[in-house]
């Protein structure tokens, strides 16, 4: 059963550092979603584990075992590229056995193996079919029917979804999950993209500049976020910039430049430290009167833009701030453009960072 | 301002047909998104619009003026391309000033409009780059300038944001729509993102397989959908196979949507369904499909009106709200989302009471060919 | 199965790969580029006989006097040790004499296996003038006095046959009055004009022939494209022969629908390259042209930039790499041209009987020195020269394109709209068209009018098929060697980890396609022979290898590089073995790159003639033996080889395109 371990690992690719001393344990039969922006080395990672790169220093183990410069195929490590890398010139069958093939088995075992991972990703009547002739969605099946008869016990997805329409991503996200979980993979899934790292991932590693940020469960990224990047960059927010000015009954008390007060979650900060609060523009609550009294603004519907589901507000307040509110659909047609509103901030949900090194805005930035 | 007009468009190569009889009005100031799966035949419209490909039949008119054979460098359009072509040899300026220089502006005239459109994307500041130096996102918005630079009211945007990182595509559908209107441009915007188009468009073209399947604003392909692809491919939805009851008024036909009396519909195994907005001439026996959102489901433990038992089959955490798979006494799978608060309450393998609230429920004729093969996407 | 997994083991372990790319480097440097570099060490080695028989002035010739009288006649005849020649038929002697005589005498080529006599006929002087020796052919030789043969025998007869003097002893032809150096600088100044002139107007009819086969779709274009390659196919000995007899004043030959238009031997070769390097340019655009994004053009075009405007201003910007490409391939292939320029010069020859002595390229002249034997020097200083400017120019191109810069910025509106409509779009893809047509089609296969609408000769088949045969296997060995080397020479320049030496690789391959074939069999020949190689046959493998190398590795690194990496990386990840990968992911996708690779170098080795002529004296391939047929006159014969060689050489391809079409 695949577990596995990176301690210290480092690559360098000339004076770059695409993986900087990074240490993972990735649990036997997770589903784990590396997400972060481009050029955070999300894929050079998946390489250093596929064996296709070797590292510069640290180690990688699976089940205790080192790996040391193992070739690739040696390693039970199937690589799916975004395009799933099916061989153009073989058929469906061809590139589902290729594995076994590879590894010189009987032909009988072969036949066998072959048939059963097919059958179970329902192909096995377009085995005769070419790559080429599929569609996205079988391409995917594909690949992980060849990856399995290859013994994969751990399964490496570099954007699995990108090169395929919107609308089909999301049900093929889906699909993809349930395949890796009925197959009992480990699977270490690369993405830019949020969305489909909370709804895909048993637990989700934020990168950015070869180095994990933050690491956990989707519940604990999206609401417990430990830096102002990833809270903007799973979920979108709204920042405030000020200083910590108390503590009451459980409530940080947070106040901007122009001197007002915000309550906050609990937080760590000292009090007069400089802060960040950032609240998601989910729990951003627009109101037509002020009901609360605390952590609320008035402002003016600057835009609306529907969604489907949910309808962005973009809301100018009276100091000029532009906040965001995603608010559901089903409630949206209360406010309209150019209507005065009242933003709420529930202070639970308006949570504190220290103030980020290089100022808030290097640090939103998605580079 | 510029209005355009697509009269009976086809266009075919060799024996694919990609684009078959569009007739298509755009106002002058509107923003209108074409949007629909790969291969649909959205990329060949915008093509024959701009002049890059000729059509097979029919004529496009802008502001009424046939440009049937006008080459493209005359037909006075802006183009943002998906893979965003910035002149690789040329600075960021340089691109941007490309087409005052090509149409012989005087030199003021074209420094002014070119630092303008740099100005509003918020990239003057990079004039001197090339665009090897610059992000997907920065290169884009060059992209942009460079096309309004053009002179030109009618912008056509061909996939501008698909080859950018998702949250980078975020950002920049606002910059765009926001641009588009402050400009007061007429755009039309290819793209394969059903929410790229609702948040962008003032009115939204649904392609399938080179035909219009539907045109109309984002709230009214969401809300209330004419068509079950529409459904489907505008947001997520349920489907329910059925047929008709009892209580159906045998007269009258669209809109679906009109309140009328309430009928029943019968599913699988024999449950029942509710319907207060039946509408269309349906008559009892007739195979019906119903389509309801996902956030228009509820669920519950205890028994409720208007419910069906399932068990939860999955369950996801989307941020802000909780999605369900549920599994129904019907077998139809369906996809059930509720705010998150109520996180700990269901969990897998939970039995539990999926609610059908009657009013939010559409009803559609079974489809001929089969629901699977209307719904496709691909 | 278990020995057959041993094996498959032990190739795959990562030091037997290793080993096996060092050993296949090993090949390409000892086998391939020092051979054809080596002739560079000459200047340290042979410096002294370079800097006595090249660069010092030559000495005066001694006269050797001879007087008779007697008869009534006076005859005193003056021959010097060493006779300038300037025109080969021209001799002059200087006999003084008060009577009408006639003059015999011998004269040997300078290897002395051959003896080439020539009789003078009669030549009549006035009275105490000074007779000049007029050298026709007689009727069993064609051949004309060539620089380094030897006069060895003059007898001087009075008007009834009346011996009245001889002279016997050595007298040396030199050309012209000009010293080696001078012989050598025309020669390189003849090849660098005309391989620049027929670079440009390859570009300039080029250009609107790329744009055709890349951006535009028409019915028939299939067919262009075919036929645009065809020359390739063609030897060139064969193509020079064929287009002199359309183009050139050929008096005597009749074929139907010659032009008989040329006299002029600089633009009979200019004709003659263009028809062979044209592809290679159309080629290498076309390529470049692939590889521009169209949306470039198409967000120019939606910026309101008329066609001409885009292409002069987004185009041809982009264009670089390909255009250095192009000049590079064209200006090495007209610099190191030989059969085909000696055909087509051979022909001109009997009409240019006034002219000056017959020009010469510097391979032709390298192939005429080799052929005449010895002058090791001279040949080792203009290989070596021709090898630098090679390299030099390579580099001066590279760098002169790269740093040019166009006029981007001015446009000029009225005009290029002007030009962008209308018939002249038209005009130019009908340009295009028509010149490859008179250019290059109707030139390449004349010699089918040729043959028959000529005068048929009885051919001796036997001394053909001979020449066939030893075509045949220099050029089925090297492309085999060339193969079984190549190859992985490509995967590693493509693949390789160690950057820094798949870059020097990479541009060391490009070496023996640059340096003109006569030079570089010059080169081998004094590699091997410094290694005491005797065989000849080997020598001449060895040097088609060479040349040939390039084209392999060439294609199979094309092709690879287009070759996403993920398919290999995915298939070790899968559990197979990198010879495994190699074997059913790497080359199912580019076994037809292999294959073109395989064609090209065969079809080039089949048609080379200046690696043959200089790397060994006498070799006999076919394209060697059509061009003695052609000096010999005998056009028929020569004629009818080169149909029978074009045939069998468009069949070989069409087999072993039929033989990839089937494992396909």
């Amino acid at each position: 059963m695949p577990e596995i371990l990176m301690k210290g690992l480092t690559k360098k690719f000339g004076g770059l550092t695409a993986i900087d001393s990074l240490d993972l344990h990735v649990k036997d039969g997770e589903y784990l979603t590396i997400l972060g922006p481009t050029g955070a080395g999300k894929t050079t990672l998946l390489r250093l584990i596929a064996g296709l790169t070797a590292q510069d220093s640290g180690e990688i183990s699976v089940n205790g075992k080192p790996l040391g410069s193992m070739p690739p195929e040696e390693r039970q490590v199937a690589f799916l590229s975004q395009t799933y890398s099916l061989f153009p010139h073989m058929d469906v069958w061809k590139n589902t056995v290729f594995g076994p093939v590879a590894r010189g088995w009987e032909k009988k075992k072969v036949d066998v193996i072959g048939r059963e991972m097919l059958e179970m990703v329902h192909l096995y009547e377009r085995k005769d079919a070419k790559p080429g002739e599929l569609s996205g969605g079988m391409q995917q099946r594909n690949a992980l029917a060849r990856a399995l008869c290859a013994d994969a016990k751990i399964l490496l997805l570099d954007e699995p979804l990108r090169a395929l329409d919107a609308r089909l991503r999301l049900d093929l996200r889906y699909e993809l999950r349930k395949l890796v979980k009925d197959m009992g993979m480990t699977a270490i899934h690369v993405t830019h993209d949020q969305e489909e790292a909370l709804t895909i991932s048993d637990r989700i590693i934020m990168l950015k500049a070869g180095k994990i940020i933050q690491s956990g469960t989707p519940q604990e990224m999206f609401n417990r976020p430990v830096s102002p990047f990833i809270h903007h960059f799973i979920g979108e927010a709204n920042f405030i910039s000020g200083r910590m000015t108390g503590y009451n009954d459980g409530h940080g008390i947070l106040t901007d430049e122009l001197g007002t007060a915000y309550r906050t979650a609990g937080s760590q900060l000292e009090v007069g430290s400089k802060a960040v609060a950032g609240i998601k523009t989910e729990f951003t609550v627009l109101e037509k009167e002020d009901k609360q009294g605390v952590n609320t603004f008035s402002g003016i519907v600057e835009r609306k833009l529907f969604l489907g589901r949910f309808t962005d507000f973009e809301v100018i307040l009276k100091e000029g701030a532009i906040v965001h509110a995603r608010l559901p659909s089903s409630v949206a047609h209360k406010f309209g453009e150019g209507d005065a509103v009242f933003v709420h901030y529930s202070p639970e949900r308006l949570i504190v960072f220290p103030e980020p090194e290089k100022g808030l805005k290097s640090e939103l930035e998605m580079v | 301002m510029p209005e355009i007009e697509l009269r009976n468009i086809s266009k075919r190569f060799g024996k694919v047909t990609a684009a078959a009889g569009i007739n298509l009005k755009i106002k002058s100031g509107e923003y209108v998104t074409v949007l629909g799966p790969s291969g649909c035949g959205k990329t060949t419209l915008v093509k024959i619009l701009s002049g890059i490909w000729e059509p097979t039949e029919g004529d496009c008119f802008i502001d009424g003026k046939k440009v049937t054979g006008i080459p493209t460098y005359e037909r006075d359009l802006g183009y943002i391309f998906q893979n965003i072509a910035l002149f690789p040899h040329m600075t960021v300026w340089q691109n941007a000033n490309y087409a005052p220089i090509v149409k012989d502006w005087d030199m003021e005239k074209a420094e002014k409009e070119t630092t303008e459109s740099l100005e509003l994307v918020r990239a003057l500041q990079r004039k001197g780059f090339k665009p090897f130096e610059l992000s997907g996102g920065e290169k884009q918005k060059v992209g942009i300038a460079r096309a309004l630079c053009a002179g030109s009211k009618l912008l056509i945007l061909d996939e501008p944001l698909s080859a950018l990182d998702a949250r980078v595509r975020l950002d920049l559908r606002y910059e765009i729509k926001r641009l588009v209107k402050r400009k007061g441009l007429t755009a039309i915007h290819v793209t394969h993102d059903q929410e790229e188009a609702m948040s962008t468009s003032d009115r939204i073209v649904l392609m399938r397989a080179g035909r219009i399947v539907e045109v109309d604003t984002p709230e009214n392909l969401y809300n209330r959908p004419k068509n079950l692809f529409t459904a489907n491919f505008i947001g997520e939805a349920n489907f329910i196979e059925g047929s008709v009851a009892n209580n159906v008024k045998s007269a009258g036909s669209e809109p679906l949507t009109c309140l009328s009396d309430e009928s029943v519909i019968e599913t699988r195994h024999r449950h029942r369904l509710v319907i207060k907005n039946p509408g269309g001439a349906f008559k009892v026996g007739d195979g019906v499909v119903i389509m309801v959102r996902p956030e228009n489901l509820s669920i519950s433990h205890r028994e409720k009106d208007f419910s069906l038992e399932g068990r939860i089959l999955d369950k996801i955490f989307m941020g802000s709200y909780m999605r369900y798979r549920v599994k129904l006494i019907t077998d139809d799978t369906v996809l059930v989302e509720v705010p998150e608060a109520d996180d700990k309450i269901f969990n897998i393998g939970d039995k539990v009471n999926v609610k059908f609230r009657p009013k939010k429920l559409l009803v559609y004729p079974q489809p001929s060919e089969g629901l699977k093969e209307v719904l496709r996407l691909e | 199965m278990e020995i057959r997994k041993r094996i498959s083991d032990i190739i795959s372990r990562k030091r037997t790969i290793n080993a096996w790319y060092a050993l296949v480097i090993a090949f390409f440097i000892i086998l391939v580029i020092v051979p054809t570099l080596f002739v560079l060490t000459y200047a340290v080695t042979g410096w002294g006989e370079i800097q006595g028989q090249i660069f010092e002035e030559p000495a005066d010739p001694t006269y050797t006097q001879v007087r008779v009288i007697g008869n009534g006649s006076f005859v005193s005849l003056s021959a010097p040790s060493i006779m300038d020649i300037t025109d080969p038929e021209h001799l002059e002697l200087s006999v003084q004499t008060n009577n009408s005589i006639e003059v015999v005498y011998t004269i040997y080529a300078v290897d002395g296996n051959e003896t080439d006599i020539y009789y003078s006929v009669n030549s009549t002087h006035t009275q105490n003038g000074s007779a000049w020796v007029n050298v026709s052919s007689n009727s069993t030789h064609n051949e004309i006095t060539h620089v380094g043969d030897v006069f060895q025998n003059i007898t001087v007869l009075d008007s009834n046959g009346t011996f009245l003097a001889s002279w016997e002893g050595d007298l040396h032809l030199r050309a012209g009055n000009e010293k080696p150096w001078d012989i050598i600088m025309d020669s390189l100044k003849f090849s660098f004009t005309i391989a620049a002139i027929v670079t440009v107007i390859d570009f300039v009819a080029g250009l609107p022939m790329a744009w055709m086969m890349v951006r535009k779709e028409f019915r028939g274009k299939k067919y262009l494209d075919t036929l645009i390659d065809m020359p390739l196919a063609i030897p060139t000995a064969a193509l020079g022969f064929s287009t002199a007899l359309f183009w050139a004043v050929t008096p005597g030959v009749d074929a139907w629908g010659s032009l008989s238009l040329v006299s002029s031997p600089m633009l009979l070769v200019i004709l003659l390259h263009i028809v062979f390097s044209y592809p290679y340019m159309v080629r290498s655009l076309s390529a470049i042209l692939h590889e521009i994004d169209i949306n470039y053009e198409v967000a120019a075009q939606t910026l309101g930039a008329p066609p001409l405007t885009v292409a002069r201003t987004i185009t041809l910007p982009l264009f670089r790499a390909g255009l250095v490409t192009g000049i590079i391939l064209c200006f090495a292939r007209s610099l190191s041209e030989t059969g085909g320029t000696m055909a087509a010069l051979a022909m001109l020859t009997p009409y240019l009987s006034e002219l000056a002595f017959p020009m010469d390229t510097g391979p032709t002249l390298i192939g005429a020195w080799k052929h005449a034997g010895g002058f090791e020097p001279q040949l080792a200083f203009t290989a070596m020269l021709l090898v630098i400017l090679s390299l030099v120019l390579l580099v001066i191109v590279k760098i002169v394109i790269m740093r040019f810069k166009m006029p981007l910025r001015k446009v000029f509106p009225g005009p290029e709209r002007l030009l962008s409509k209308g018939i002249f779009p038209k005009m130019k893809d009908w340009g295009a068209l028509i010149f490859m047509v008179i250019i290059l089609i109707i030139p390449s296969f004349f010699i089918i009018s040729y043959v028959f609408t000529g005068d048929p000769v009885p051919v001796d088949w036997s001394a053909f098929w001979s020449a066939m045969g030893y075509s045949f296997l220099v050029a089925g060995v090297a492309t085999v060697i060339n193969l079984i080397f190549g190859v992985p020479l490509a995967i590693y320049i493509i693949r390789g980890k160690n950057h820094i030496l798949t870059n020097i690789l990479d541009v060391l391959v490009n070496v023996p396609l640059i340096v003109p074939t006569s030079a570089l069999g010059i080169s081998l020949g004094m590699f091997w022979g410094s290694m005491n190689v005797g065989w000849a046959i080997i020598l001449v493998i060895s040097s088609h290898l060479a040349f040939t190398f390039p084209l392999v590795v060439r294609n199979v690194a094309g092709a690879l590089e287009e070759l996403d990496p993920t398919y290999e990386e995915t298939a070790r990840t899968l559990g197979a073995k990198p010879m495994f990968v190699f074997r059913k992911v790497m080359y199912p996708s580019i076994k037809f790159s292999i294959l073109a690779g395989a064609i090209m170098a065969f079809t080039r080795s089949l048609g080379e003639t200046g690696a043959t002529l200089s790397v060994v004296k006498s070799a006999n391939t076919v394209p060697v033996y059509i061009v003695d047929l052609v000096k010999d006159g005998s056009y028929y014969p020569a004629a009818l080889a080169c149909l029978v060689l074009i045939i069998i050489t468009f069949i070989t391809m069409m087999i072993m395109g039929y033989i990839a079409k089937k494992e396909a």
